[in-house]
């Protein structure tokens, strides 16, 4: 920061010239903002865990420095292209006027040429754990990502004496180009946990074989496969650009509050998220206050964000454990009260393979749902899809729901079975999407006005991903009227969760916490699952809607949200 | 046609960088299904199988060319380009040309449809007509069992099993062709593989092919064997 700061201080000078380039609202000059930032984007190399491999880089590291600013701060920040390709940065999370939003495409916004310059500015309505990253191809995944912090302008209830962003990110060798082309190539070219005849003995035994035969034939009879879970292996998994080696560790003394913002900064990777040995105490969702809730675990999507509070009571190493859920590997970061120490590393946790329940058709106990149909079976061109099961009762799907704590149920020779099952060890507690309840009461809040559905569609075989079946650039747009209330109902009619995130907005969940919903920016949609969510569209513009995991985005997984304006020029 | 330029401005690498947003991302994949030596009942036997495929998820053109040679012999080989346009989510629409070598040289027009039938059967369905007004069917049907991962204590997809069958009928005699009225033969195989990754993937393959109806009649009164089989090892790529 301090870098980025004096650089800022001997650049003022010439920052008129680039406000020149651009259009901003707003009427202030440049020297009365209370911050400004001058970011490159710049090729690099990165070591991580002693092997060094292609990157970009925000502002010379990967992850891009952490900007911590204040509630209320009028900030400018100016990036800079040194690139041989367009990019952009996208400020995730956060409420802007949409040209500074940065999604190329959208708002009015332009990719910034190679050699260009873009100077965005804009107030900070809102505090909390946010990050940024390019929206531009495959840029994120090279290492275009940081975090933001943002002070509340009032002294926040919970205070900790320690701060620290843990930002999990996926690391590929691979070029992002490479990998899209592979997953075109062949339907699961990355998976390496497809059930094989040996399975099929060891579940035989287990379930008895008939119910074996039907599984695989049920699972045959759909053309999908049970154990794809994260489309894309062989990444290494940092915490804070820092391999499970290199073990980047954040410092306390016994008894300290330690505040971390965990992000989801990576391309394709869930994760599950544990401290083996504390209890968390969850006090922010997506940057926005919760009531605390403490926890063992959570599991994050691409693009979420927790804040939690620990407090270790030893002077002893302690382990954070990210798990993708595919257990392809680990990150891991450690708190101790000094450096250079480490904490016992759990093994891995089993990978779960997903049953016919995830996909509404359970065959015993499932009532009803065994008769319905294959949801998502025949994609997107499927007549009858709009049909799907509903899942559950009226309130909202919870990810982990029934299978919060203790010994997983599911667990069985080494495997889990369901999306829900994330191996949380007996005794343990995993935060539920249901836990969130925002600090702000709305006992008023007006009811939605109607209901857009929003269907998760998408081809394995072909790496197609859709919403409502279309991709983008053949989308047809959600549209609502500006202050209009509404309901987004996610349906996933696939067999992968799905992180959806909406630009410029808050969602409120509708998770059962009456007139507490957490606000979100991004929502995990369990495989085969129904999410859905208020929103109020407040802000005007043509905001990106789309799926967190990169390459379902890149593949077409977007659309347009557009909120109108009431009156002609009602926007200012 | 749009397409067909743009998969020449790929083959030439001077299209757009691959990651754009949206769906219309060209890619191209080359697929080395069969490359194999070995032994037949009627002596050592090589044959080949080779798949270019350009194009985005809706619009493609493939290329493939297969064939057998057989004491040195090449018994049979031909070559198939084929415009391929995204019907279902599991099924695949083909319309092209084929042209087999050796003895008569026909050229075919050619429509079928290919894709994955439940339970995950890959099945190529083609029927041709001859430029001798002959019409043909060929049917394909394989699919990949695997059996174990990571034997080698590799970090690759593992051991498959892939039993496949192939069968040919057609529609009047094509006597320089020495095919003749009704299903003209059969083969079922099963090719056990192991895939150290998606590009290095060693197999084996035993098989048994018959010649079918009239066509099994006038070999064998030509002297010809109607049936064989085979045992051989190759390689398979993806790249």
């Amino acid at each position: 920061m301090s870098l980025s700061r004096r650089d800022s201080l001997r650049l003022a000078g010439g920052m008129a010239a680039a406000g020149t380039i651009v259009a901003y609202p707003g009427r202030r000059s440049f020297a009365a903002a209370d911050e400004q930032i001058d970011l490159a984007v710049e090729r690099t190399r990165i070591t991580v865990d002693g092997v060094t491999s292609d990157a970009i880089s925000i502002g010379g590291s990967v992850p891009a420095p952490t900007l911590r600013w204040r509630e209320g701060q009028e900030v400018v920040i100016r990036v800079v292209n040194r690139l041989n390709e367009p990019t952009s940065i996208h400020w995730h999370g956060l409420l802007l006027a949409g040209v500074m939003d940065g999604a190329p495409g959208f708002n009015g916004y332009v990719a910034i040429p190679p050699g260009g310059t873009y100077t965005y500015r804009f107030r900070l309505r809102q505090s909390g754990t946010y990050w940024y990253h390019s929206h531009s191809a495959g840029q994120e995944q090279a290492g275009m990502y940081g975090a933001i912090v943002i002070e509340p302008a009032r002294p926040e209830a919970l205070t900790a004496a320690r701060d620290y962003v843990v930002f999990l990110s996926d690391h590929s060798r691979e070029s992002p180009t490479a990998i899209f082309r592979n997953l075109r190539a062949r339907e699961g070219y990355y998976n390496r946990g497809q059930r094989t005849f040996i399975d099929f003995l060891r579940d035989s035994r287990r379930d008895g074989l008939g119910a074996t035969i039907r599984d695989r034939l049920d699972w045959g009879e759909m053309r999908m496969d049970p154990t794809d879970l994260a489309d894309v292996t062989g990444y290494q998994f940092l915490v804070n650009g820092q391999g499970t080696a290199d073990n980047w560790t954040g410092l306390f003394t016994p008894g300290e509050r330690v505040r971390l913002r965990i992000i989801n900064g990576s391309a394709m990777s869930i994760f599950d998220v544990a401290l083996p040995d504390l209890r968390m105490l969850v006090v922010g969702a997506d940057g926005m206050p919760v009531l605390p809730m403490p926890v063992d675990e959570f599991r994050i999507g691409i693009g979420e964000t927790y804040d939690v509070i620990v407090t270790p009571p030893e002077a002893r190493a302690y382990t954070i454990m990210a798990e993708p859920v595919d257990r392809s590997g680990y990150a891991r970061a450690t708190l101790a009260p000094r450096a250079g120490m480490s904490g016992p590393i759990p093994p891995l946790r089993p990978r779960t393979v997903l049953t016919m329940s995830d996909m509404g058709m359970a065959h015993g106990g499932g009532g009803h749902a065994g008769h319905s149909m294959p949801m998502g079976a025949s994609g997107s061109a499927d007549p009858h899809a709009g049909h799907a099961m509903p899942m559950g009762a009226a309130v909202s799907i919870d990810p982990h729901a029934g299978h919060s704590m203790a010994a997983m149920p599911g667990m069985a020779d080494g495997r889990t079975m369901g999306w829900t099952s994330a191996g949380t060890p007996p005794g343990k507690r995993a935060l539920r999407y249901a836990d969130l309840r925002s600090t702000v009461s709305r006992p008023s809040a007006p009811a939605p006005s109607r209901e857009i559905l929003v269907r998760l569609t998408g081809q394995m075989n072909r790496y197609i991903w859709t919403i409502d079946g279309r991709p983008f650039g053949m989308e047809d747009p959600v549209r609502a009227r500006e202050g209009e209330r509404i309901r987004l109902r996610f349906m996933n009619e696939t067999m992968m969760a799905h992180p959806m995130h909406l630009h410029g907005m808050f969602m409120e969940l509708e998770n059962g916490a009456g007139n507490r919903l957490p606000y979100k920016h991004v929502i995990l949609v369990p495989p085969g699952s129904e999410a859905s969510a208020l929103l109020t569209a407040n802000e005007v513009g043509e905001w990106p809607f789309h799926c967190h995991l990169l390459f379902h985005m890149e593949a077409g997984m977007m659309t347009r949200f557009i909120v109108e304006p009431t009156r002609v020029g009602g926007a200012g | 046609m749009r397409v067909l330029a743009a998969a020449a401005l790929a083959l030439l690498g001077s299209a757009a960088p691959a990651l754009a947003q949206g769906h219309d991302v060209i890619n191209s994949r080359f697929r080395l299904n069969q490359f194999d030596w070995g032994g037949s009942a009627e002596g050592n036997r090589f044959s080949w199988d080779f798949d270019a495929r350009i194009g985005t998820a809706d619009h493609r053109v493939f290329l493939r060319t297969e064939g057998e040679a057989t004491r040195g012999r090449t018994k049979d080989a031909e070559l198939q380009l084929f415009y391929n346009r995204r019907l279902s989510t599991f099924w695949d629409f083909n319309v092209g040309w084929r042209r087999d070598f050796l003895r008569g040289n026909r050229n075919h027009a050619a429509i079928g449809l290919s894709g994955i039938a439940p339970y995950f059967y890959e099945v190529e369905a083609t029927a041709y007509v001859s430029e001798r007004g002959i019409a043909s069917g060929r049917l394909e049907m394989s699919t990949d069992l695997l059996v174990a991962r990571q034997v080698f204590g590799d970090n690759g997809p593992g051991l498959y099993l892939r039993p496949r069958i192939a069968t040919n009928v057609q529609s009047g005699d094509d006597r320089e062709m020495r095919r003749f009225a009704g299903f003209t033969d059969v083969r079922l195989s099963a090719q056990l593989r192991y895939e150290f990754t998606p590009r290095i993937a060693p197999y084996v393959e035993v098989g048994w092919e018959r010649l079918l109806g009239r066509t099994a009649t006038e070999m064998r009164h030509e002297g010809d064997r109607v049936s064989s089989s085979y045992a051989v090892f190759g390689i398979r790529s993806l790249f």
